[in-house]
């Protein structure tokens, strides 16, 4: 079996407590994650679910290296990039690709689409930028027609597509995509989850999916990694953690979601914790 | 049938003769029912909602059709009357709990102000509802949680507070408008179940916006499928989600991720099925 792409070992992250009134000497720290081990296979998706607080978008931050993890350590194709300074950084940066929940926060509203997407590639001195750009517009399905627009003329789900397309124009092996459809009408959702599908299995790519909706992880994803208060609760192949979850927690975030279907009992239940 | 709530060929407006957000919509709430309005961004489902209470944004006026409650014509009442009938009769639950609480008071008042400004209750008997309503949606320590500030408390806890602030004047009927949009599913499935144990108890008729057909099957009655401001197909749930939907009722659920058939769901919304419903709202509605 091939070695892992990224390796992730007893990842760690604290922040100062800021709730915590003022003292003397250091500030309480909080920890954010603990003790975090797994590996990311190449070529597949893992997904990444847990409720609001559970640290799934710190750890997501942390794999592509915008957060610094304070224990622990994360190899990415057997290069150790725990700590690695921003300027060391710079050559892993184009493999390492990050799509985000809001688009409209996330894209300069005063550049255009193909600005927008040429950038991060003269950023990284790819030649003919503007043109691996147009390509990448038509890898998402936008056409070339909107590579003169703004943000704000696309719709959410093309916006969507534009945050996708800057992401795969550097020819990444990993990609992070935080939550990226939570905005979305589910016929959108649909879409871009339907997209990328083919951009995994045509790219190559590795993806790391952050989602609080395990229905979408469990179309999406290979393997699964549960995340509750920073830690890791249960991982696996999506399979067998959906036939058989082991943690109550997976269980519970499971028998929450409301499936499009009769059932009377689904809310009798008494209100259990 | 005569409903609590009746719509008929509702028309909303930007403007004189601007363009309409609502056009033609007719939907019938029944006393008792818990009455879905589902649609995606922009299909006019808030909007019902805010008719009916009078909150229909500056610039936004009815231009046709009427609204009745009880047997009283709304679009005609003058906007005091109207501000007045709604405070007796009608309760919202609103999406974001955070934005719904004012931060710098206590929830106490917060509870009590409908019961004192608008239905004249002295403070001490609206404080005792209050207490008495948050003992009912199963908030442990009622009397602290009144002197509590809304920081001090969970996203859950005050989704708790406004469902007890809207059930506490006894009304008669109650939007909610997406009241459990910002929550974890963990804590979605304990509001939705104590939404409708409270309703079931007090037997109050509800319009519940949504746009997950996930919760239109687990919590309505009957629902109305919105698109582009019109009405798609109004239908009991055994209807919506048995064999014969509406297609474009169908693909919404088709759309839905599921977890127990991941590969038949998150079907994209197919084409076919947007040009045949606009066609079909073109023929209907001009």
């Amino acid at each position: 079996m091939a070695e892992p792409l990224i390796e992730v070992r007893d990842l760690g992250l604290s922040l100062p407590d800021m709730n915590a009134g003022p003292r003397l000497g250091r500030r309480p720290r909080l920890e954010i994650l603990r003790g975090l081990s797994f590996d990311i296979p190449r070529r597949g998706v893992v997904g990444i679910v847990g409720e609001s607080g559970s640290g799934k978008s710190t750890l997501g931050r942390c794999l592509v290296r915008l957060l610094e993890p304070s224990a622990g350590r994360i190899l990415f194709d057997g290069h150790d990039i725990t700590h690695m300074a921003p300027s060391e950084l710079t050559g892993h940066r184009r493999d390492l690709q990050m799509v985000f929940q809001d688009p409209m926060s996330s894209l300069n509203p005063r550049h255009t689409i193909l600005r927008l997407i040429a950038g991060p590639l003269k950023l990284h001195g790819v030649e003919q930028a503007e043109d691996k750009a147009r390509e990448a517009l038509d890898r998402v399905h936008l056409g070339r027609a909107f590579a003169d627009r703004y943000p704000h003329q696309l719709s959410g789900g093309q916006r969507q597509r534009v945050g996708i397309a800057r992401a795969i124009a550097l020819g990444p092996r990993f990609i992070l995509a935080d939550e990226i459809t939570s905005g979305l009408d589910v016929s959108t959702q649909a879409q871009i989850v339907a997209l990328l599908e083919e951009l995994v299995a045509d790219m190559h790519l590795t993806l790391a999916f952050i989602s609080h909706d395990l229905s979408l992880i469990r179309r999406l994803a290979d393997t699964i990694i549960v995340l509750k208060a920073g830690e890791i609760v249960e991982q696996g192949r999506i399979a067998d953690v959906f036939d058989a979850p082991t943690h109550p927690y997976t269980a519970a975030l499971k028998a929450a979601i409301p499936l499009p279907t009769l059932d009377d009992a689904w809310l009798e239940n008494a209100q259990e914790a | 049938m005569t409903g609590i709530l009746e719509i008929d060929s509702l028309s909303v407006r930007i403007g004189p003769r601007g363009p309409r957000i609502l056009q033609d919509v007719s939907l019938s709430v029944a006393p008792g029912e818990i009455h879905g309005l589902i649609g995606e961004s922009g299909a006019g489902k808030s909007m019902i909602g805010k008719t009916v209470a009078g909150l229909l944004p500056r610039g936004l006026n009815v231009s046709e059709g009427s609204v009745r409650f009880d047997g009283k014509e709304l679009t005609a009442l003058p906007r005091r009357r109207l501000r007045k009938l709604v405070g007796e009769r009608i309760a919202i639950i609103p999406q974001d709990p955070l934005t719904a609480l004012n931060p710098s008071r206590r929830i106490a008042g917060q509870i009590t102000d409908r019961l004192v400004h608008t239905l004249g209750w002295d403070r001490r008997r609206a404080l005792l509802r209050a207490e008495e309503t948050l003992n009912e949606v199963s908030i442990r320590n009622p009397a602290q949680t009144l002197r509590s500030y809304p920081h001090e408390l969970s996203g859950g806890m005050r989704q708790r507070v406004l469902i007890a602030a809207a059930f506490a004047a006894a009304p008669d009927f109650i939007i909610a408008d997406e009241p459990t949009t910002a929550l974890d599913v963990t804590v979605q499935r304990q509001i939705l179940q104590l939404i409708r144990a409270m309703q079931a108890r007090h037997g109050t008729a509800m319009l519940f916006v949504t746009h997950d057909m996930g919760v239109v099957a687990k919590l309505c009655t009957r629902a109305t499928v919105l698109y582009a401001g019109k009405v798609v197909e109004t239908g009991t749930a055994e209807h919506l989600f048995g064999p014969n939907p509406h297609p474009y009722t169908e693909a919404l659920i088709g759309a839905t991720p599921r977890y127990d058939r991941p590969e038949d769901s998150l079907r994209p919304v197919p084409e076919r099925v947007i040009e045949a419903l606009r066609a079909e709202q073109e023929a209907t509605h001009g």
